[in-house]
């Protein structure tokens, strides 16, 4: 991981540092201060009826954490890597974890390059808050609270304890 | 905390008030205080020869609005003739520096790390001011009860004044001041002591509660009211000494509210309460203020200010009449005793205690010193094994199994001895149940006698919470229903004086809470009328008196008022199940008619450290908790029976078993199920049993308990999370909801009914 060469964009405090990942073909970026550490992708726990979204649970040390699949969840193209595995996020004192395919850098944007999104007018507009052009990559900014801000518990999909109980 | 200094390094205007301030130069004075609107300032009133309330009603309201805007007015060197109408009238406070609603100064961490611990041992000591107290009304001669009572409140009194908590400090130091007085004889400690005293606890115990969430103004108006029937407590009841015991000293409680217009007929409201304050002595003095206006709205000619008082006086209400008849304007005068002050049913004041602040727990030290010996043993064990492995060789490797097993014993030994450290006694809990039942006693006329038994056992600190409730409903259910009066008890050839016996036990792993009365007893023909009545019975169903008596947990069933006024029992048991059954605990109720009524409540002794079993569906581990566990058994595929196409029933030992299967019910591949056998964990929760279909049995062992994510807990089926040996997540099963799900099941298919019913009587 290298940290972004400072001296292309001037010195400026005011800009924010992103740790920049790439899920299927696109490469998102969130505020690295919110990010607590990056795991492996191994040892998952499913939990049964919920939704595709969640991955499962997490043994951190002893705290058991939730587990986003950023794959479904940004309905990526499937491409695997090897380089899968999991940023553990803070929302105060929740930890979330997002599988990510690959983790690529730690970026300093000054607001100057981070342009609001396009309307897209579906619920990717409530997590995408801007999007930065850095010579030939779009990344795309997201945010962590409304990243992490989904109903784990609800199933997207008719699921097998409902039809036990019906039939 | 804050570095940069809380207002702007700017001058403030500073104004000179000099010479008489009265309703003739009050327009003025209004117009000289212009100059500090929007940026506050200070007020040099040392040379203020007279005022007039008026002037005082003016500078409230540009306090208020200053305050508003986010300045402030301070009134710095009032001259003893501004002092003394301010403090006439009970304004006193305007006098202070600074008028915002804090009571103790902003303070650092450290402070309020002393301060929590400062609460938590003023909490105690409240509790064993009570205690003592109720000492006191057994054996009013005992001495040491009452200066137990004084050093408890002497110690509150002493660190509030320490933390400034100044409201808290002038109540127990006045609650002191009683006690040392009752200590040498000068006050009797008779039965209204007693009451006035365990009042004066309860505004102690509010007076806390408010300095722990740091907004200490709220309870003031009831410390008032409390103050003044404290300092009754001092002449009053000193009637030992003939000197006091003047019999014409009276009290009136005195509402006065001047017309608006009086200032412009040159009258003075201030001087009314002058003339008062000359026919006696002047008690809890409060402006009434809700009238003022704001600053845009006031007309500083118009009086917007009354009061309510007390006066202590051996004149006449004519007296009284006389002077505030001059005044235009409304007031009302009545006498008052404390009689009319009691408050006239213990609830409130039991209510208010819910909410104290439960979140900090305090630890004996030797549990800190063992387990630091346990931490530092850790580290030799561990040490060990890590030396072991480096340079490793497999003729080593029997030394270093020993090494692993002392620090599997090491850790295990830790993670008891941490288990204890939230383990609070029951004592807790339990401490608060002879003050219900004395107050309650009182108010419903009844005889009771308290006996608390295994006052020192321990429990989990968050089940102690969570007891305390459904317990004190049930003492509050004996008392109000259970025990007879004491004309029934004497028809009933009892003795009048009625026994609560209130005890804890630990047993195994859990721990038993009995509250047994000597009342009447339930009466059964009456409850199954009402149950058949509320068609929670058939007519023709014969029930065991044990499941009659368990329809009292029904919910619902509470709200019959025509069973609790005959026989008792009832209200809001279901709650009170409610509450047990999410503690993981059961409750029983045993009663013999005209023997009394015993309820039996058993608790798990921890919520954090279960028994497990771990039990493997497909290549998923889960864990059942093994306290919800009947028995396990094996059975082959074609020996269960399907009702209705759908619901797979076992036969087990006579009984249809309903099945669940663990792996269709969570979406998991199972294995093969058509060739060998298949095991059975049979699971019970409230007499339902329910047999779950797993894999593989991979052995019990004590799990730690974790919440799942806040997001998760909707999930069915799954209660918890816990960490495996291999450090993975497996998931804990949810007992109570696995089984009501053949409920919902059966409720929601009525014409299926009959062939469930069978699942009933399991």
């Amino acid at each position: 991981m290298t940290v972004n060469d400072r001296s292309s964009s001037a010195p400026n405090v005011q800009s924010t540092q992103y740790l920049s990942f790439r899920v299927g073909r696109e490469e998102y970026a969130i505020d690295v201060l919110r990010v607590q550490e990056i795991r492996g992708y191994t040892g998952m726990t499913k939990v049964p009826n919920v939704g595709r979204d969640f991955a499962g649970l997490l043994n951190l040390r002893g705290t058991v954490v939730p587990v986003i699949d950023l794959r479904t969840r940004f309905e990526a193209v499937d491409c695997p890597t090897d380089n899968t595995c999991v940023i553990v996020v803070m929302q105060e004192a929740r930890r979330v974890g997002l599988v990510v395919d690959r983790v690529s850098d730690v970026l300093s944007l000054p607001p100057a390059l981070v342009t609001p999104p396009p309307d897209l007018g579906s619920r990717t507009s409530t997590v995408l808050t801007g999007t930065a052009c850095l010579q030939d990559r779009l990344i795309l900014i997201v945010d962590v609270d409304n990243l992490v801000d989904v109903d784990l518990g609800a199933p997207s999909v008719p699921h097998t304890f409902r039809s036990e109980s019906v039939s | 905390m804050a570095t940069e200094p809380s207002f702007p390094l700017v001058a403030r205007p500073r104004l000179f008030l000099a010479g008489p301030l009265t309703i003739t130069n009050v327009r003025e004075t209004h117009a000289k205080l212009g100059q500090l609107a929007g940026q506050g300032g200070a007020l040099d009133c040392s040379a203020v020869t007279e005022t007039h309330l008026a002037i005082v009603q003016l500078l409230l309201i540009w306090r208020a609005a200053l305050h508003a805007s986010g300045a402030e007015l301070r009134i710095e060197d009032p001259s003893p003739a501004l002092r003394t109408a301010f403090e006439l009238g009970g304004f006193g406070d305007l006098l202070r520096a600074r008028p915002v609603e804090v009571d103790a100064p902003p303070m650092s961490v450290a402070h309020a790390d002393l301060l929590q611990t400062f609460l938590d041992e003023a909490t105690d000591h409240v509790a064993g001011m009570e205690e003592a107290l109720l000492e006191i009304e057994q054996r009013p001669e005992d001495g040491e009860a009452l200066a137990k009572l004084f050093r408890e409140a002497h110690s509150i009194k002493g660190a509030a004044g320490f933390f400034g908590l100044s409201a808290l400090g002038d109540f127990t130091h006045l609650f002191e001041d009683v006690l040392s007085r009752a200590r040498a004889g000068e006050v009797l400690a008779d039965a209204r002591f007693i009451e006035l005293c365990l009042r004066a606890i309860d505004v102690v115990r509010d007076l806390l509660v408010a300095a722990r969430q740091g907004t200490p103004k709220r309870a003031a108006a009831d410390v008032e009211s409390e103050l003044a029937a404290l300092r009754t407590l001092g002449p009053a009841a000193a009637s030992t000494s003939p000197y006091e015991s003047a019999p014409d000293l009276k009290r009136w409680k005195i509402c006065f509210q001047p017309d608006p217009g009086l200032f412009i007929l040159g009258l003075d409201p201030l001087l009314a309460l002058r003339e008062l304050a000359g026919m006696g002595q002047l008690q809890d003095v409060e402006p009434i203020l809700s009238g003022l206006p704001e600053l845009d709205a006031f007309d500083p000619e118009r009086c917007y200010i009354g009061w309510r008082l007390q006066l202590v006086s051996s004149h006449d209400p004519s007296g009284i009449d006389e002077i505030l008849g001059f005044y235009p304007g409304t007031y009302d005068v009545s006498a008052v005793t404390v009689k009319s002050a009691e408050r006239p049913t213990v609830a409130p004041a039991h209510h208010r205690r819910a909410a104290e602040d439960p979140s900090s727990i305090r630890v004996a030290t030797d549990k800190i010193d063992k387990l630091m010996d346990l931490a530092g043993e850790l580290i030799v064990a561990q040490s060990i094994v890590s030396q072991l492995i480096t340079g490793f060789t497999v003729d080593r490797l029997p030394q270093l199994e020993l090494a692993s097993l002392e620090l599997q014993k090491r850790v295990r030994e830790l993670q008891e001895q941490v288990t204890t450290v939230r383990m609070v006694p029951i004592s807790r809990v339990f401490g608060k149940i002879p003050r219900m039942v004395h107050d309650l006693g009182r108010s419903l006329a009844k005889t009771v006698k308290v006996e608390l038994s295994g006052i020192d056992t321990e429990i989990d600190k968050s089940v102690s919470e969570q007891l305390a409730d459904p317990l004190l409903h049930l003492v509050r259910n004996a008392l109000d229903h259970g025990i007879e009066t004491p004309e029934e008890r004497r028809v009933a050839r009892k003795s009048e004086c009625s026994t609560l016996r209130v005890s804890a036990r630990q047993q195994g792993g859990m721990v038993i809470v009995e509250v047994a009365d000597d009342g009447r007893g339930l009466d059964l023909a009456r409850i199954r009328d009402r149950a058949v009545s509320m068609g929670l019975l058939a007519e023709t169903d014969v029930p065991s008196s044990q499941a009659l008596t368990d329809i009292l947990f029904a919910a619902g069933f509470s709200t019959a008022t025509q069973l609790t006024e005959v026989s008792g029992r009832g209200v809001g048991l279901d709650v009170v199940k409610r509450n047990v059954t999410a503690l993981g605990g059961t409750i029983r109720v045993q009663s013999d008619v005209g023997i009394g009524t015993q309820f039996r409540i058993e608790l798990p002794l921890t919520l954090s450290i279960i028994d497990g079993l771990f039990v493997g569906v497909g290549a998923e581990t889960y864990v059942i908790p093994l306290a919800s566990i009947v028995q396990s058994c094996a059975a082959r595929p074609d020996d269960s029976l399907h009702i209705f196409g759908s619901q797979e029933v076992l036969p087990v030992a006579g009984k249809p078993l309903p099945l669940l299967r663990l792996g269709r019910l969570f979406g998991v591949a199972q294995g093969d199920c058509a060739t060998s056998q298949e095991l059975i964990v049979i699971v019970q929760h409230d007499d339902k049993r329910v047999g779950l279909v797993v894999d593989q049995l991979l052995g019990q062992s004590q799990v730690v308990l974790k919440n799942l994510d806040t997001t998760l807990r909707g999930v069915r089926g799954i209660g918890g999370a816990t960490i495996t040996p291999e450090g993975r997540v497996a998931l804990v099963l949810d007992v109570p909801c696995l089984v009501n799900q053949l409920q919902l099941h059966r409720s929601t298919t009525p014409g299926r009914r009959e062939g469930f019913h069978l699942m009933d009587k399991v």
